[in-house]
């Protein structure tokens, strides 16, 4: 047994340094099946070639034409003008241009523009090779009837002759004929490599076909077997040969083998890309992505193999049993290189024995010291371990509390859900503080130190600061969620949380700032941050890994969200299980080999992070195409898209077709309508953009991209125009304005010439009014001069000689002796002296009925002005026995209107005369609070209350009970006293009582 | 020598009231006129020692006699009796040198004592019945007093030019000057003014 693996070594080191070229496998790799689960029409693929440029995987299969973009199979058959897209697909390869055609069964060629299969014309199924030959190098060929077994065209451009190799025999096209220049005994694979052909045939035999000899004197092609040929190729075992142009790679699958094979120095170089290909395959097709290494392999009926490589390894307890959890939090490296993690388990390889530190389940927060001790909490309480030699140094039992340690100034610190701990100088674990108040299951994950006083703590409550000088323990920060902070990470001045439901923080100085969340949301959850050796910071997720430069970040607190480069990592890229552990310390580690360990919930997750840097995915730039327009549910072609939309238009679909390869969180697409809009982004799932309640007139679609490793986005602009309804269209809204305006000019136009008209029959009104008023106002004006005069002429020619009439009368009686005579005349005096009396009195009715204000008052000598009365009115008097008292003190000066009170007291001195036969009408004057009162008072005959009520205010005559025994005068005297005394602002007062005499008071204010 | 009167008023029944008045005084000649040419011509024809003037007659304003009687006949007593309000026409008639005024409106004892000191020349002062009465009218000058007479009894400028001899420009500013020193705002405003202020015409 031992002789033949000796045997086995030998020969196998022979072959190697036979062959001169290295064979080795690069990295695993992981398998996803493209098949009709996945959106391919059928399993059975007929063509399988990726656009480099476009970066789109194009799948020919047995029903149609399909497209992949990494993460979504597009077909095209859906759109009723592409249908044919259905068909059977007879070939589809890439010319020599780069360019993609192919046939249909029904002989309709097609072509690949970008996204979108563009659909050639139809001709005889029997002139597809030529046609082939035609689109492959781009050359015209004459009409060549050519003859060909199948359909499985294989053809090559060598010292510009062109061949091909049908099944078993090599052809020449000619510009005029085809010839036949060689055949083989049976089926023959094909490939080249330079202005080599070669050629295997079906017992695995490799030989080189000797095109230079053609021209020699046999004029026969030879065929010239490889040395060695048979020790890359067994007989029996199954050998295929992939090449679509004579610069690619080739690739060749044995077995469960993929090679990709090149020619160094005339040996063959074999470079093995995997070796866990799916066995009992019929590979039919293989494409190579450069850029990320992914191999595309389309098989007769399983559909398409995408295979990835693998970076990321899974590793599980190597001491696994029943009712142990697989899952993984704090971990330790153990001498042999093995990882334990506190609950126990131990991951790793290593045979090696090696002491195991976590002899019982501990907490998740470990530290290990300056002083290369490990910290830890378990039952036993605080545990110290010696990791240099390997032994427990302390146990501290009174602390059994999850604690999260620190070291500040060699003096270890540790945080718990009851109080902050130190070690003293005594080498033990002392309370420094022990919190009042704490949150019902409050718990501490992670402490770091911020700066010389201060401690930052992740707690189930938030951020918490412990302050070393002051020893005070307070909340810092707390996030809307109340999610719980749970890791920190110190970032050159920066510091990263973690946090359990609420994002990613970032803090600096006193200043935290909430860092955007990818599209999908992953990093909601954010569990561990470590930096590799190029700068970039590394965070596990429950749904990956996130990969984002360090500047970036840094740009983000700088000058804010937008553009922060990142890269997921997920499925695709080899992580088994995507769900990772958090809220432990450490959380992720670097292993002596550099590369990282992280604690997931299912084994420990590790790769090497230079491995990811390799593949250049800035190299990769997706691009957006509009693959299909729905206006109300119908789709529709891009040119009628191009023209003015009906106006009828209610919604418009524009499905997306995304291309790169990456995966859907590695690239974001966003939208918007207007310019002033903000980005609005699209699932990269279900790229599609709804427009609902379209706009009239220009429209525009702007769509912006980027690959987020990058922040450079790609962008494009679809303009369209939509029809206004007639009712709305600009013009119609140009008509309506000048319709309004027209209507206001006529309504004003109208409403002028009413107001003119109305104006003309106010003038004519107003004119005949005006002429009716003058004409009244000359009527009143002479009126009121002709009233004037008549006043004036009965002062004159009237009143005054009235007054001498008595004079005249009296003198005369005087004289007369006969008796009848005299009393004649006698009458005649006291007629004339009554007429006088009411004349006077008529002239001073109107003269005060006609004023509304008296003029300025001034001084009067009230005692002369009564002292003139007595004087006036004594011929009044005469024939009674009255007599007449002037009580007011010589020389008594008011201020008062002379005149109007002359005519007030002579009208209330003439009243008492009238109603007193007898007697003595006293005339004084008295001081009141705010003024004067002047009384004239007689022993006369009185009257009734109601009377006097009656001639005070010159209402409800008809109430008074008893008229007044003296009632001679027409009571104009009455009137006229009224009239004075409100011009006055005085105030009347008659007192009296029937047959007790009268006395009349008028206040006055001073 | 005997007092010998002549009263000149428009009013018989005031001229009789007068004469008998006087007459008790002992006085034997009260002649009597009614108008200003009536009055000229007896002064002229006859030697009267007092006269008693009413200021408006039926021909005239007596300011327009007034100076002319004076100059004739300067031993003659002369007392304004007259319904006119003594303080717009007392200033001007002092001017021409009378100094008794006895308004018609006082009591008739004030008239018969007055008349009486008249007669019997005893000096007297002019009767003041209304005190410091505020009376716009009282600004006017003798020239505009009587071109008032003839606008207050409805003569148009033309007549009043004609009757005083004076040019319708002058009359016209005269007019102006009235309506301006009593604030008349128009002719009845004037007549109003003018009763109010016991102006008659």
């Amino acid at each position: 047994m031992r002789i033949k693996l000796v045997i086995r070594n030998l020969f196998l080191t022979f072959l190697l340094l036979l062959i001169g070229a290295s064979s080795f496998s690069q990295l695993p790799y992981t398998f996803e099946r493209l098949n009709t689960e996945s959106g391919l029409p059928t399993n059975t693929i007929k063509g399988l070639q990726f656009d480099e440029k476009n970066r789109f995987l194009w799948i020919a299969t047995e029903s149609g034409i399909v497209r992949y973009n990494g993460h979504n199979v597009q077909s095209f058959g859906d759109q009723q003008e592409k249908s044919i897209l259905s068909n059977r697909v007879v070939y589809f390869t890439i010319a020599n241009n780069g360019s993609l055609f192919g046939k249909f069964v029904d002989a309709t060629s097609f072509t690949i523009k970008e996204n979108d299969v563009i659909i050639g014309k139809t001709t005889s199924i029997d002139n597809s090779l030529n046609e082939f030959i035609e689109n492959k190098y781009n050359v015209k060929l004459s009409k060549i009837k050519t003859i060909y077994k199948s359909l499985d065209f294989k053809t090559f451009k060598i010292n510009n002759k062109i061949l091909s190799i049908n099944e078993d025999y090599l052809l020449h096209f000619n510009n005029t004929s085809l010839d036949t220049i060689l055949s083989f005994d049976s089926k023959v694979q094909s490939f080249q490599i330079g202005d080599r052909l070669y050629i295997i045939d079906k017992k695995n035999i490799l030989s080189e076909v000797l095109l230079n000899n053609t021209a020699n004197t046999s004029g026969k092609v030879l065929v010239k077997k490889v040395d060695h040929s048979d020790k890359y190729f067994k007989i029996g075992i199954d050998v295929k040969v992939f090449q679509d142009l004579p610069m690619d790679d080739v690739f060749i699958i044995i077995d469960k083998k993929l090679y990709r094979i090149s020619l160094i120095d005339n040996n063959f170089s074999f470079e093995l890309i995997l070796d866990n290909l799916p066995i009992s395959e019929y590979y039919k097709f293989v494409q190579f992505d450069k850029i990320t290494q992914t191999i595309y392999i389309g098989t007769d009926n399983r559909g398409v193999l995408v295979c990835r490589p693998k970076y990321f390894n899974r590793i599980l307890p190597n001491n696994a049993i029943l009712n142990t959890s697989t899952s993984a939090y704090a971990q330790v490296l153990l001498k042999n290189g093995n990882i334990q993690v506190n609950d126990g388990p131990i991951f790793g390889s290593a045979k090696l024995t090696s002491p195991i530190i976590f002899d019982k389940k501990s907490e998740t927060n470990t530290f290990i010291s300056s002083k290369k001790v490990l910290y830890f909490t378990n039952e036993d309480g605080i545990v110290e371990y010696d990791l240099v030699n390997n032994k427990v140094l302390n146990k501290f039992k009174d602390f059994t509390r999850r604690n999260a340690f620190t070291e500040v100034n060699n003096t270890m610190y540790a945080i718990n859900g009851r109080e902050v701990i130190k070690k003293n100088n005594l080498n033990e674990w002392i309370s420094v503080l022990k919190f009042n108040w704490v949150p019902i299951n409050f718990m501490v994950f992670d402490v770091k130190q911020e700066n010389a006083q201060e401690l930052l703590v992740a707690t189930t409550d938030g951020l918490y600061k412990y302050n070393l000088e002051k020893n005070t323990f307070k909340l810092f920060f707390r996030d809307k969620s109340k999610a719980n902070f749970r890791s920190i990470y110190k970032m050159d001045n920066y510091f990263l949380f973690g946090t359990y439901g609420g994002g990613v923080y970032m803090y600096k100085q006193g200043t935290i700032k909430k860092m955007p969340l990818d599209p999908n949301g992953y990093l909601k959850y954010a569990h561990c941050f470590i930096e590799d050796d190029e700068h970039n910071i590394w965070a596990s997720s429950n749904k990956g890994l996130f990969r984002s430069p360090k500047q970036s970040i840094k740009d983000f607190w700088n000058f804010g969200p937008g553009k922060i480069k990142y890269r997921y990592f997920g499925k695709i890229d080899g992580i088994d299980v995507l769900e990772m552990n958090g809220g432990c310390n450490p959380c992720a580690i670097k292993l002596p080999n550099r590369d990282f360990s992280i604690p997931g919930i299912d084994g420990l997750i590790q790769f090497n992070p230079g491995d990811l840097n390799k593949p250049n995915y800035l190299n990769i730039k997706p691009n957006v195409y509009l693959d299909k327009i729905i206006i109300d549910e119908k789709t529709t072609s891009f040119e009628s898209f191009k023209l003015p939309l009906s106006r009828k238009t209610k919604s418009i679909d524009f499905q997306l077709g995304i291309s790169g390869m990456l995966s859907e969180e590695n690239v974001v697409v966003e939208y918007k309508f207007a310019l002033n809009e903000n980005w609005k982004r699209i699932s990269i799932k279900n790229p599609n953009i709804h427009l609902d309640k379209t706009s009239f007139g220009q429209n525009e679609l702007y769509l912006r991209w980027r690959n987020t490793a990058s922040d450079e986005f790609g962008s494009i602009d679809y303009p369209f125009y939509v029809n206004y309804p007639n009712a709305v269209h600009p013009l119609m809204i140009l008509f309506y304005v000048l319709i309004i305006i027209f209507l206001i000019y006529l309504y004003i136009k109208i409403k002028t010439t009413i107001f003119q008209k109305r104006q003309k029959e106010l003038e004519a009104e107003v004119n005949l009014k005006t002429k009716s008023l003058l004409s009244l106002n000359k009527y009143l004006t002479e009126r009121n001069q002709a009233k004037e005069q008549v006043l004036a002429i009965m002062n004159h020619d009237v009143l005054t000689p009235l007054k001498y009439l008595h004079m005249t009368a009296n003198s005369m009686s005087e004289k007369i002796v006969d008796a009848d005579l005299k009393k004649s005349i006698q009458q005649i005096a006291s007629t004339s002296k009554e007429l006088e009396y009411l004349t006077r009195n008529m002239l001073n009715w109107v003269k005060f009925d006609n004023t509304n204000k008296l003029l300025n008052s001034q001084e009067v000598d009230i005692h002369k002005l009564i002292y003139d009365l007595i004087d006036f009115i004594t011929p009044f008097i005469e024939g009674k026995d009255i007599s007449l008292e002037n009580k007011i003190p010589i020389d008594t000066k008011i201020k008062n209107w002379p005149e109007a009170l002359r005519v007030l007291m002579y009208n209330i001195l003439m009243n008492a005369i009238k109603s007193t036969e007898k007697g003595i009408i006293s005339i004084s004057i008295e001081d009141s609070k705010s003024g004067y009162i002047i009384k004239v008072q007689d022993t006369g005959v009185g009257m009734s209350t109601s009377m006097a009520k009656y001639l005070m205010t010159g209402k409800s005559k008809d109430e008074v009970e008893h008229l007044p025994k003296y009632k001679k005068g027409n009571g104009v005297g009455y009137q006229i006293i009224r009239n004075i005394v409100k011009l006055m602002k005085a105030k009347l007062m008659i007192e009296s009582q029937e047959n007790n005499g009268t006395t009349v008071s008028i206040f006055f204010v001073s | 020598m005997d007092s010998k009167v002549i009263i000149a008023d428009d009013h018989s029944i005031v001229r009789m009231g007068l004469s008998s008045l006087i007459k008790q005084f002992n006085v034997q000649v009260v002649d009597e006129v009614a108008t200003c040419n009536e009055l000229m011509q007896a002064l002229k024809n006859d030697t009267y020692t007092h006269l008693v003037l009413d200021i408006i007659l039926p021909d005239g304003n007596t300011l327009e006699i007034i100076e002319n009687i004076n100059n004739s006949y300067p031993k003659l007593s002369i007392l304004i009796h007259s319904m006119q309000p003594i303080e717009v026409y007392g200033k001007i008639l002092k001017k021409y040198q009378i100094h008794s005024y006895l308004y018609k409106g006082v009591s008739e004892n004030e008239i018969k004592f007055h008349l009486e000191s008249f007669i019997k020349s005893i000096p007297m002062t002019m009767s003041k019945v209304i005190d410091n009465e505020i009376n716009p009218f009282s600004s006017l000058a003798v020239r505009e007093l009587e071109v008032l007479h003839y606008l207050l009894n409805g003569y148009r400028t033309k007549e009043i030019s004609t009757l005083l001899g004076l040019k319708m420009n002058t009359i016209s500013t005269i007019k102006s000057v009235i309506f301006d020193k009593v604030k008349a705002e128009s002719f009845t405003h004037l007549l109003q003014l003018a009763h109010a202020h016991q102006i008659s015409y």
